[in-house]
């Protein structure tokens, strides 16, 4: 079973980047469109979560990294808010580790 | 009308043998007959009535017919070559070690290549060619020479060779004879019979755009793709899969790797690693790892000059270029995983790496560089050092390793204000500012302006910085509100600090053994630990509450306290340098307290401890609520109290110290102090303390 290394969200190519730990084994590239529904769903609530925590109209980045439980919110002017997920309200933490649940569950399919 | 019989013979080379008077008399001429027309012309016209009674002027036909050609004369020539003559002039110029590949009007056949008779694949070409050979020669240790070679029609000037004592790195022939070679590197050792092999360089001249199959790595085969696209698949383009004797060599084109395993060029685990040149118009790949990666097993460290003006990693890294001798990079690179890891003996990257602000865009080992642009991701240099020419914008940025002999010199900003900069173990001088918190555990740290919100040292390996300048950092939507340093937290057992000027403050920590100098600047402070040494020169503003002093403070600036809560941190009026076991030296300079808050009962020193208590050298010490500067807490507080100073503003009966048997100190308290010094007093009716308790005076 894989483990997780990093999930970024990039919005210059409108991708979903699931890294696995191991360098070795090729990450998984999802274009946003064509992402599983139930992920969409998640994914969705996430960019909600992003823009109202940052009040922002353009999320650029979003990268999630398993090392450091780090949730790292980046903008189009180079704002970036870190949250360590852990440390969220349990709504908010619960949305992102079902985020990250069914990103693992891509890499390991 | 007449005919006459005429013989004239040679006249203008023809002769003729009828003459008429008019065309009228044409019919009466034979077929086949040259005759004058004297009605003609000036003294007539020589016509020919041909086999058929076809009328022809003679001279009037010769007229418009070509002179002889002459080459070069009357036609031109070819590149000088004469075009004279019968057959085909072929159209086909072959150009030595190009070879031509033209995605539309190319064929994958045997033998093709020239500029008319393309391949139609890079495939097809590099298995078609055949560029590398041998020969068997004699080798003396530097000499420049190859002897005794049977014959070297197979060897040509500007092949590479590679053999025993012939393993300098772009050894090349430049001259040969008909049993000898001149090289361009000298041999490294002397050998009889020696098997040398020959690498013959050949350039593919890419037209059209093509989609790649399989790996274009082949020794000596470079490519000049000038303007085509070229997309490749889940393999990697260039995957160096021999002992990288000759250097690769790839200009031109656009890249497209179209899968998340579309990987540039791979050169791993290899003895002798190729020197890279690349110097393409644009890149753009799915690939999720490094687009580029290098590194060897042992032998050889290669160098990679990038050149490229867009070189987008849409889902991976730039680079990884491990093992690398130099790594010279122009351009811009994005990576949306990271950017370019350099573990090279010399860096020099000019451009622009972009990355997510919270992943690495430049991480650099063991190396020598220079910088030459902005860098939007985090900074990591490991025992590096060199100059960095531009902004950071990472959010994590850590220069760390043993680099003592050379400083890293930042000549830019750190620009993120989330996240930190790590310093720990070299020395680095940031001529820029630094918008990001500090952590900072070894080695030196010289910045110009420091406006990160808090700088921490820990640990207990000497970690000492100097800021220029603190503080000040703006948000210019609340109007300017200083945002800037406002938390110093000292906690190596031996760090120091020195602030040489600005705005900054708030929270100071300085634990046991470290030391903060204060050279210049307006703080604005709560001291929450000093138990090791603050030495002020300027002007701290608003001191409004410290913990027990167990170290030292030396004032020889100005300190204006705000008598607000102590050191319990309690909402009531109390003194706010609070002198436990430590030392308040008062050293020249002012120490006052501006404001009276109502029931205040000493704006400046409590004293808690057997600490000491210094003015010296004439401070003025000034309270605001008229009472006394210093209150003793306590009987062990008695005792150590030095006064060289001015004392003013007490009302009358208090004096430099107050028993402060108000009520609301929880009790009376007996200053048994033991005082020293010449005191000068602003009201000469106050007394140097309150003798209704049982203070003396030595």
């Amino acid at each position: 079973m894989l483990l997780l290394r990093k999930i970024v969200y990039n919005k210059n190519f409108n991708l979903l980047i699931i890294e696995p730990e191991s360098l070795t084994i090729t990450a998984t590239v999802l274009m946003i469109e064509l992402l599983p529904e139930n992920l969409q769903i998640k994914f969705k609530a996430l960019v909600d979560y992003c823009i109202e925590e940052l009040s922002l109209e353009e999320l650029k980045y979003f990268v999630y990294t398993r090392e450091t439980d780090n949730f790292n919110i980046e903008d189009t002017n180079k704002n970036v808010i870190i949250k360590v997920v852990s440390e969220l309200d349990s709504d908010e933490q619960l949305k992102i580790e079902d985020f990250i649940t069914e990103c693992l569950n891509i890499i390991n399919e | 009308m007449a005919v006459r019989s005429i013989i004239v013979s040679g006249g203008n080379g023809i002769g003729y043998t009828k003459e008429v008077d008019s065309s009228a008399d044409y019919s009466s001429i034979a077929n086949n007959t040259y005759f004058k027309d004297i009605s003609l012309g000036v003294g007539g016209m020589i016509l020919y009535k041909s086999n058929t009674g076809e009328i022809l002027e003679i001279y009037g036909s010769l007229a418009g017919k070509q002179d002889l050609l002459v080459s070069g004369v009357n036609i031109k020539t070819i590149n000088g070559a004469s075009i004279l003559g019968s057959g085909d002039v072929s159209t086909e110029f072959p150009q030595s070690k190009k070879i031509f590949v033209d995605s539309t009007y190319g064929i994958d056949a045997t033998g093709r290549g020239s500029q008319v008779k393309p391949y139609l694949t890079p495939e097809f070409a590099l298995s078609d060619t055949t560029n590398i050979g041998t020969f068997i020669g004699d080798t003396t240790n530097n000499s420049y020479t190859i002897t005794n070679i049977l014959n070297t029609s197979s060897i040509s000037v500007g092949d590479f060779l590679y053999g025993t004592g012939l393993t300098t790195y772009n050894t090349r022939v430049i001259a040969k004879t008909l049993n000898s070679v001149t090289i361009n590197y000298p041999a490294t050792a002397t050998g009889t019979g020696i098997t040398v092999t020959t690498y013959t360089p050949y350039t593919l001249i890419l037209s059209g755009n093509f989609i790649a199959t399989s790996n274009w790595y082949k020794l000596g085969m470079w490519f000049d793709c000038g303007n085509s696209y070229i997309t490749y698949g889940a393999f990697t383009l260039f995957d160096v899969n021999t002992e990288g004797y000759v250097p690769l060599w790839i200009n031109g084109g656009y890249w497209n790797g179209s899968t998340a395993s579309s990987k540039f060029i791979s050169s791993l685990s290899k003895s002798i690693m190729p020197d890279i040149y690349v110097n393409i118009k644009d890149y753009k790949s799915l690939f999720t790892g490094y687009n580029i990666e290098t590194g060897r097993a042992t032998g050889r460290q290669s160098q990679n000059n990038i050149k490229c003006p867009n070189f987008v990693c849409v889902a991976g890294y730039v680079a990884n270029m491990s093992d690398v001798w130099n790594t010279i990079w122009d351009g811009y690179c994005y990576g949306t995983l990271g950017g370019i890891i350099s573990q090279a003996q010399n860096l020099v990257f000019t451009g622009l790496v972009e990355t997510p602000s919270s992943v690495w865009s430049l991480a650099t080992a063991n190396c020598n560089m220079t910088v030459n642009g902005h860098i939007y991701g985090g900074l990591l240099m490991y025992s590096s050092h060199g100059t960095f020419n531009g902004d950071a914008y990472g959010v994590t940025n850590q220069l760390a390793g043993q680099t003592y002999s050379s400083p890293v010199v930042m000549n830019g900003s750190i620009k993120n204000m989330s996240g930190a900069l790590t310093v720990d173990g070299c020395h680095v001088i940031i001529n820029g500012g630094c918008h990001q918190s500090v952590v900072h555990t070894s080695g030196s740290l010289d910045i110009m302006r420091m406006a990160g919100q808090s700088y921490t040292q820990s640990g207990s390996n000497y970690p000492h910085a100097v800021f220029h300048h603190a503080g000040g950092e703006q948000a210019s939507a609340i109007g300017g509100e200083h945002i800037g340093l406002s938390y110093i937290n000292l906690n190596a057992t031996n760090g120091w600090l020195t602030v040489l000027s600005g705005y900054y403050g708030n929270q100071l920590i300085i634990a046991s053994g470290s030391t903060f100098v204060k050279k210049g600047g307006y703080m604005n402070a709560y001291i929450s630990t000093l138990a090791g040494t603050l030495i002020n020169h300027g002007y701290i503003k608003n001191l409004y509450r410290s913990g027990a002093i167990t170290g030292k403070l030396i004032n020889k600036g100005v300190i204006e306290t705000w008598s607000d809560k102590g050191n319990d941190g309690a909402d009531i009026y109390q003194p706010c340098i609070v002198v436990s076991t430590g030392t308040f030296i008062q050293d020249g300079g002012q120490l006052i307290c501006p404001i009276g808050f109502p029931g205040t009962k000493s704006g400046l020193i409590r004293k808690t401890g057997t600490g000491k208590v210094i003015f010296k050298n004439q401070p003025l010490i000034k309270v605001a609520n008229g009472l006394a500067p210093i209150e003793i807490l306590g009987s062990s507080a008695n005792g150590n109290i030095s006064n060289f100073g001015c004392i003013t503003n007490c009302a009358d009966g208090f004096g430099l110290l107050n028993t402060f048997s108000d009520t609301s100190y929880n009790g009376t308290h007996y200053p048994i102090v033991d005082l020293v010094g010449g005191s000068l007093y602003e009201d000469p009716t106050n007394n140097i303390f309150d003798y209704t308790n049982s203070a003396y005076l030595h």
